[in-house]
């Protein structure tokens, strides 16, 4: 019952994200979502959102549910803000480690 | 097939439906590429409380593994009135979308759309590389501009021409670049 609820959750959670996202990038080139694959049992899926800075990688829970959590370093120290502006869109700055820089 | 199992069938098609549709890049389509690019700057710098016109050019190879594994290696190079005056040597291994320490700042390898991107800071400011691959990925071209922090004044890192000391840039165009991709 519980991985029932959970895996409905994700696939809620999934197909909010879709419509969130796919028709955004049909219509509006350079829109700002970009979504990088997983790497079975490497590298999870990172999804990026350059539009905000923010960056997720999706995580799958002990409990079997799935999701996008902040992008985290690898030597257990607080999670990070990484983010990279669109190189062809108007946004000429970006955030890292809690900076933001900007050309 | 369970409910979950579903579900996760459904979140993996998803995500290669978005991929796929952005017609970007991949981990997978970078496993055993070989990236080398060079950016040559017309600076303006403040070195040991003296101001000059230089040079500086940076240097990156970039060697891609699976799963997004890494190595680079990096080397900027000081110029002044035409003469190498120094250079910096810098190696990181790493994954690419994992931030890591790099000499008194930090660097982050971030794959987005069709563009390999560093991001990279400095004691204060940092610095943007951005790779953009051709579609058949056998090429490239890079746009690596210098970047004021927000609050930080100028940008200020090791000196390439004086080991232990701090270069301030007071100003930076970049003049030229290159960039290649083997296998």
């Amino acid at each position: 019952m519980i991985g029932l609820r959970h895996a409905t959750g994700a696939t809620v959670a999934l197909a909010a994200l879709l419509v969130a996202l796919v028709p955004a990038r049909a219509q509006t080139p350079g829109a700002c979502f970009e979504v990088v694959a997983a790497q079975a049992g490497v590298q999870p899926a990172i999804l990026i959102d350059k539009c905000s800075g923010r960056t997720w990688q999706l995580i799958k829970s002990r409990r079997g549910a799935y999701r996008w959590t902040v992008l985290s370093r690898d030597n257990g120290a607080p999670p990070v803000s990484v983010s990279a502006a669109p190189a062809t869109g108007t946004s000429k700055c970006f955030s890292f480690e809690g900076r933001k820089f900007c050309e | 097939m369970t409910v979950r199992a579903a579900a996760g069938v459904v979140i993996a098609a998803g995500v290669a439906v978005l991929s796929g549709a952005a017609g970007a890049a991949t981990l997978e389509s970078l496993q055993g590429a070989v990236i080398e690019a060079t950016s040559l700057y017309n600076t303006h710098i403040r070195l040991d409380g003296r101001e000059f016109d230089a040079q500086t050019r940076w240097s990156v190879r970039l060697s891609v593994a699976a799963a997004g594994a890494f190595n680079a290696s990096f080397v900027r190079t000081g110029i002044y009135q035409g003469r190498e005056m120094g250079s910096l040597n810098r190696s990181l291994t790493g994954t690419i979308g994992t931030p890591q320490q790099a000499g008194k700042g930090h660097a982050v390898w971030v794959l987005a759309g069709d563009k390999l991107i560093l991001l990279r800071t400095f004691e204060a400011g940092g610095f943007k590389a951005e790779i953009t691959l051709s579609p058949d990925g056998k090429s490239c071209s890079m746009r690596a501009p210098l970047a004021r922090e927000v609050g930080a004044g100028n940008t200020r890192m090791q000196s390439a021409s004086r080991p232990g000391s701090q270069v301030e840039v007071l100003s930076a165009t970049q003049a030229s670049s290159t960039c290649k991709v083997s296998r």
